[in-house]
């Protein structure tokens, strides 16, 4: 799975998972799932949060060392 | 261009009203199943009607959208559909002649081979694919 920095790019916007997931127009499910490294999320998406924080996808996420 | 039909029929969902609408016909249907077999006043066909329904009730459910359907909970949807296809193969093939055998085995008589009921073993998948599906979604809240 996927290392992410999703709860402190979060932080520093000072948002909720629900915030952003209104401002992405998924569920809340999705970011909690994200941000647990329990779900990898599509190109797009991955895209979208990147935009919506103002970050590079790869700061974003980051391969564990066994993927 | 077939491809694009293909891909248009796979993801075919129903808006998310019709869960309740799927809901209210599978208790109804439900309700007169097990009506039935108390008070047993149906006629066949009309049984079967109720069968039918009931399947087709549950169809609907699992068929339409949560309110916010995205790639997440479609990928929770297609694993569930994927446990409840794999689980009702298994019923079919390996539980149910395996627990068949047994009790042929306990009773002492000669084994026969189940007779395979498809109401059964839909009425099975399905709702292993909507409980499955459910707890997914909550493991995940």
């Amino acid at each position: 799975m996927l290392k992410n920095t999703l709860k402190v790019q979060r932080a520093i916007k000072d948002i909720t998972q629900d915030q952003l997931a209104k401002q992405l127009g998924v569920s809340r499910q999705t970011v909690n799932s994200i941000e647990k490294s329990r779900y990898v999320p599509s190109t797009l998406l991955a895209l979208k949060l990147s935009a919506y924080f103002r970050v590079t996808v790869n700061e974003l996420f980051e391969l564990e060392e066994d993927d | 261009m077939k491809t694009d039909k293909l891909t248009k029929w796979s993801n075919m969902q129903l808006p998310n009203p019709f869960k309740k609408v799927g809901y209210g016909i599978a208790i109804i249907c439900l309700g007169l199943v097990v009506g039935q077999q108390i008070v047993g006043i149906f006629p066949e066909w009309a049984r079967f009607l109720l069968s039918t329904m009931l399947l087709l009730g549950l169809l609907m459910v699992s068929l339409s959208k949560e309110k916010i359907e995205d790639e997440f909970i479609i990928s929770l949807r297609s694993r569930s559909y994927q446990f409840a296809f794999i689980f009702g193969l298994g019923y079919t093939l390996i539980l149910l002649p395996l627990v068949n055998y047994i009790a042929d085995l306990i009773q002492g008589s000669a084994y026969s081979p189940v007779k395979n009921d498809y109401f059964d073993v839909l009425l099975l998948m399905i709702l292993v694919q909507l409980v499955f599906f459910n707890k997914l979604k909550r493991c995940h809240c």
